[in-house]
């Protein structure tokens, strides 16, 4: 049975023993305990992944980007998977090592996995951790919430997308940052000169037609997009999403 | 409530309908209508799907763009009960439209089922006009359109129709993909060659939901249509332009439109 996530109150949640503090609704710093996990993610997006988990079950979750380790403890507590993988370009020793005393103290220290100084792009070392983690066999949920960078986002996505299994679900959160509302100052958003993390979307809406049952369905959000994997086989070594659509879909996007 | 008599045929309410069979499209496949059925030009699950929909959300104000056979606006008609549909077409449809106004004034549907022949969906003004007159000037809990499935005119109706939904409502568009092809295929560029691909109506979508938020909640995209769910902004209708919802550096990511 998957354990409940009971709130306390809107930055406040506990499941089992174990506390957790969630993103305020407006962003400012939270106080976060010695005996607290702080989840980058607001209450209803909290909300929003522990539907999610009920409906997937996932037993193999690959989480890209840990920050304070907060949601990869969601991940391993709420829907009791077998192993919980996370990576972060950075080495978070310390906030590594406070997950890991948790994780030893409530037995699940089998079932995190953790590793610093990962860098999302690098696709051969992503594949090994999921030979080495996994056992190879299919994922269940990907979270990418890591660099939010189109490149990056998109060889991870072309190197865990395949080994999705069919109906497993692959979150993009944080896509919007290119985007301001029309009308208000800045009209440019974040990261100007970068490619908006938004491109990766419309490649994967064109991949649906262009390559007939890889991607299922996309859902996009303010928060995040999450793409649901069909059931078309498809090797991760060579997968290239860009190359999942025909010239007139190019065509469509900007070059 | 809804039984199938065989993979393609259905009763609903002792009405018999019949649903498009898979490979209609690519293959041709004919359908033999009895005078007593009404052609939906869906698939089966996509007439399963709608019925879920109706049940999950219960819509009282529906508009169809797109009536072709009539069988699905008559399926709307049953299902929306005891709300309206109003559906509209560019064709005249003179006998379709006349077998189902036959049906419905016989079955005391005549003022749940409006269909209306020779409409544009690209004209906002009959099309907001029609909301008034038969809906009651909205809000309206659902569209559907499965009419022209090119952008220009696609995008008229979404800019005209979008804005008048109530918060949590849907606006379904169907066929979206007819540019693209497999990659493989042996005709790489689809159909209707020196048309812009409806697809872009759905990126600037996408584009909409930071570009004015709470506009568009969500954005669904499947191989056979789109779902857009309104979000809680209150927006002029006649004033919206859904290609104007994002700053430029949204609008760079879509190549110039021809």
């Amino acid at each position: 049975m998957p354990r409940v996530l009971a709130w306390t109150d809107d930055e406040h949640f506990t499941i089992g023993g174990t506390k957790f503090v969630a993103m305020r609704a407006d962003a400012a710093k939270p106080t976060v305990c010695d005996d607290e996990f702080f989840v980058f993610k607001p209450r209803p997006l909290i909300d929003q992944y522990a539907a999610l988990i009920e409906e997937l079950e996932p037993q193999h979750v690959f989480e890209l980007g840990f920050f304070a380790g907060g949601s990869t403890l969601l991940f391993a507590q709420l829907g009791r998977p077998r192993r919980v993988v996370n990576i972060d370009w950075e080495p978070m020793s310390e906030n590594r090592a406070k997950l890991e005393r948790h994780a030893a103290a409530t037995g699940l220290d089998d079932v995190i996995r953790t590793f610093g100084d990962v860098d999302q792009a690098d696709r051969a070392r992503l594949a090994g951790i999921v030979a080495d983690e996994f056992g190879g066999g299919p994922l269940d949920l990907v979270v990418d919430d890591c660099s939010h960078l189109y490149e990056p986002s998109l060889a991870s996505f072309n190197e865990l997308f395949p080994r999705l299994r069919p109906g497993g679900v692959y979150v993009i959160e944080d896509w919007r940052w290119a985007h301001t509302p029309v009308g208000e100052e800045p009209l440019e958003g974040l990261n100007a000169g970068k490619v908006p993390l938004t491109r990766l979307l419309f490649e994967i809406a064109l991949a649906i037609p262009g390559a007939p049952g890889i991607v299922e369905e996309i859902s996009v959000e303010k928060e995040l997009a999450l793409v649901r994997r069909g059931e078309a086989e498809v090797d991760p070594g060579g997968f290239d999403l860009t190359a999942c659509t025909n010239p007139r879909g190019r065509a469509l996007l900007s070059t | 409530m809804l039984r199938w008599t065989d993979d393609n045929r259905f009763v609903l309410d002792g009405t018999a309908f019949h649903a498009m069979p898979p490979g209609m499209l690519s293959v041709g496949a004919d359908v033999e209508l009895r005078d007593d059925e009404f052609f939906v030009f869906k698939s089966r699950d996509d007439v399963e799907r709608y019925v879920a929909l109706f049940a999950e959300a219960a819509p009282r104000r529906v508009f169809e763009l797109g009536i072709y056979g009539g069988g699905s606006t008559l399926l709307f008609g049953k299902l929306v009960q005891p709300g309206r549909v109003v559906a509209i077409d560019r064709l005249a449809l003179r006998d379709n439209l006349a077998k189902l106004r036959r049906y419905t004034e016989a079955h005391g549907l005549s003022d749940v089922v409006r269909p209306f022949g020779e409409v544009d969906q690209a004209d906002r003004a009959r099309l907001a006009e029609l909301v008034e007159t038969e809906l009651g000037g909205g809000p309206l809990d659902l569209v559907v359109d499965d009419c022209s499935h090119l952008y220009e005119p696609s995008l008229a109706s979404f800019n005209e129709l979008f804005p008048r939904l109530r918060p949590g409502g849907a606006y379904v568009i169907e066929d979206w993909r007819w540019a693209h092809t497999p990659v493989g295929d042996d005709q790489p560029e689809g159909l209707l060659t020196d048309q812009v691909p409806l697809t872009r109506l759905l990126f600037e979508i996408a584009l909409a939901i930071p570009g004015r938020p709470g506009l568009v909640s969500d954005l669904s995209i499947e191989a056979d249509y789109a779902v857009v769910r309104r979000g809680d902004l209150d927006v002029e209708a006649a004033e919206f332009d859904v290609a104007a919802c994002s700053n430029p550096r949204g609008r760079a990511l879509l190549a110039e439109a021809p």
